[in-house]
């Protein structure tokens, strides 16, 4: 009765005016429902194979453009091709071409199962066959998945496996994400509270001031000026956004290459580079190692093999020029750590006089110095040095910059920088304009005289 | 002044790019070996994955007209 009801409703609502109990109905007359229900399943199987394929396409646009030399100076295109580098890593390109054959495998499967649904119900026997397949495939991928997380050694490591990997290893790297995302949080709604107070309080300048020398958090970004913040004078544009980019090239080609004339470039390179705290890792054990190699340690007190004096000296003023510089930017924990490890393995190298190069004899006894924190070792014998111009300068600028740390630490400067200073200033005739400019910062550090800002940061001292 | 260190740097240096270029003809050469691995792998990966779509797609077509 109620169906019947329910008919004549129906057939009216549809506008025909029901003449029987099942007139008006209209009837089901497309394919079987399991006909539907396999297209379905063929028609997804399709849909995910060619987004597999648009994406393969897109993944090969991507490498030609990875792989695409671009115009510029060979240092720009030196730096811009490591940040292309640096964006592969953070934006996980080898996990999106990992995953391409997941969307494959789950066509495969979806096809799988079409068939067999398909077959069963058409003809019993030649489904066995299929779902027989089928199924086999199945279980061995699943296997070989389950083995594969299990193991990282197995040699049947599929993109699936991986992933679970990376889920399971994801618990630590979630909740530093979590705390990023926090902090970067707060730090947005503090620029907003600074806004709106700016806003309201406009005419009270902040009080100029001398900021503290341990007290540096460094480039925000890397790309502003640290300097820029001050007030009272003009920002000094210093571009953060190329030391990074430099540092992290050398970072990158240290770990990749050892041969000798590629570090021997990088020794090269480092002094005209700010590390900066920014840098994660100063690479001063690999130096450490490059200039121990450069000594033949059977004779005591060491001495250099023929021909790598040149490699010595580099390596030399690299780690003093990186240790000097992150004791000045940063009292990093880590860095003492490293420090430590190398001064205690450390023998005294700077006594030797090497065939009257007072270029290498210096940098190695400044080395030592800073292993033997300066005071306790024996003082350089800087009246019987003959420096060359850029070693010259080189060293003054690495004395001034050690100088001001030393300064606020101790209150007064170590005896072989007030020995440098007396020595340069002696000299006849007269080092160039930089060096005397150094030198006298230096004085006016002792003399407790704070020297202007603005004229220590410009290029031109004078 | 920590601050201000960093403009001392390549001023007194006499900001020469020699040493720059040096190190950077020797990063490009180690980077072309990387880069030439890098895209030698994908590459080869990506004309798999092609592969396997054009069965696919055939063996999924096969299976509608059945």
């Amino acid at each position: 009765m109620n169906h019947t009801l329910l008919k004549i409703i129906a057939s009216s609502a549809l506008g025909n005016i029901p003449t029987g109990a099942d007139a008006a109905f209209p009837v089901w007359n497309g394919p079987d429902g399991t006909i539907v229900h396999v297209q379905t399943i063929l028609y997804s199987s399709l849909s995910a194979s060619l987004l597999a394929a648009l994406v393969a396409m897109l993944g090969k646009q991507w490498l030609n453009r990875y792989a695409s030399t671009e115009l510029g100076s060979i240092i720009e295109r030196g730096r811009r091709r490591k940040r292309k580098m640096d964006g592969m890593v953070t934006w996980k390109f080898d996990l999106v071409m990992e995953c391409l054959p997941l969307m494959l495998q789950a066509a495969l499967l979806l096809l799988g199962y079409a068939l067999s649904n398909y077959l069963y119900v058409t003809n019993k026997v030649v489904a066995s066959v299929v779902i027989g397949f089928t199924s086999f495939g199945l279980l061995f991928y699943l296997l070989i998945v389950s083995a594969a997380t299990l193991s990282y050694d197995c040699p049947f490591q599929t993109p699936l496996s991986l992933i679970f990997r990376f889920l399971v290893r994801f618990d630590n790297e979630h909740k530093k994400c979590l705390r990023r995302f926090r902090e970067g949080f707060s730090r947005c709604l503090n620029w907003f509270r600074r806004i709106f107070t700016w806003k309201k309080n406009r005419p009270s300048l902040r009080r100029p001031g001398v900021p503290d020398l341990f007290d540096w958090n460094g480039p925000g970004d890397g790309t502003e000026s640290p300097a820029a913040d001050l007030p009272g004078r003009s920002p000094v544009t210093l571009n953060w956004g190329v030391y990074k980019s430099d540092s992290d090239c050398i970072d990158w080609t240290l770990e990749k290459s050892l041969d000798a004339d590629v570090t021997m470039a990088i020794a090269r390179v480092i002094p005209e580079i700010v590390w900066h705290p920014g840098i994660p890792a100063a690479p001063l054990e690999r130096f450490y190692d490059v200039l121990l190699e450069c000594f033949d340690c059977s004779s005591r007190p060491p001495t250099v093999k023929p021909d790598l004096g040149e490699m010595a000296y580099l390596s030399a003023r690299a780690l003093v020029d990186m240790v000097t510089q992150r004791f000045a930017f940063v009292g990093s924990e880590l860095m003492r750590a490293v420090l430590e490890s190398i001064s205690a393995r450390h023998q005294t190298v700077g006594l030797r006089d090497y065939e009257g190069d007072s270029d290498l004899k210096s940098t190695l006894g400044i080395f030592d110095h800073i292993l033997g924190n300066w005071e306790s070792s024996t003082s350089m014998d800087w009246q019987n040095f003959t420096f060359t111009i850029p070693h010259h300068s080189w060293m003054s600028s690495n004395l001034l910059t050690h100088a001001i740390p030393a300064i606020q630490t101790f209150d007064s400067l170590p005896s072989d920088i007030r020995g440098f200073i007396l020595h340069s200033l002696r000299l006849d005739p007269s080092p160039p304009a930089q060096i005397v400019a150094d030198c006298l910062f230096m004085i006016g550090l002792l003399l407790d005289v704070q020297p202007p800002l603005n004229a220590l940061s410009s290029p031109d001292k004078r | 002044m920590a601050r201000s260190l960093p403009g001392l740097r390549p001023s007194v240096l006499g900001a020469t790019d020699s040493a720059h270029i040096g190190f950077y003809d020797k990063f490009h050469r180690i980077a072309d070996d990387h880069d030439r691995d890098f895209v030698k792998k994908y590459d080869g990966d990506l004309d798999t994955t092609l592969i396997f779509v054009s069965l696919l797609r055939i063996s999924t077509l096969v299976s509608f007209s059945c």
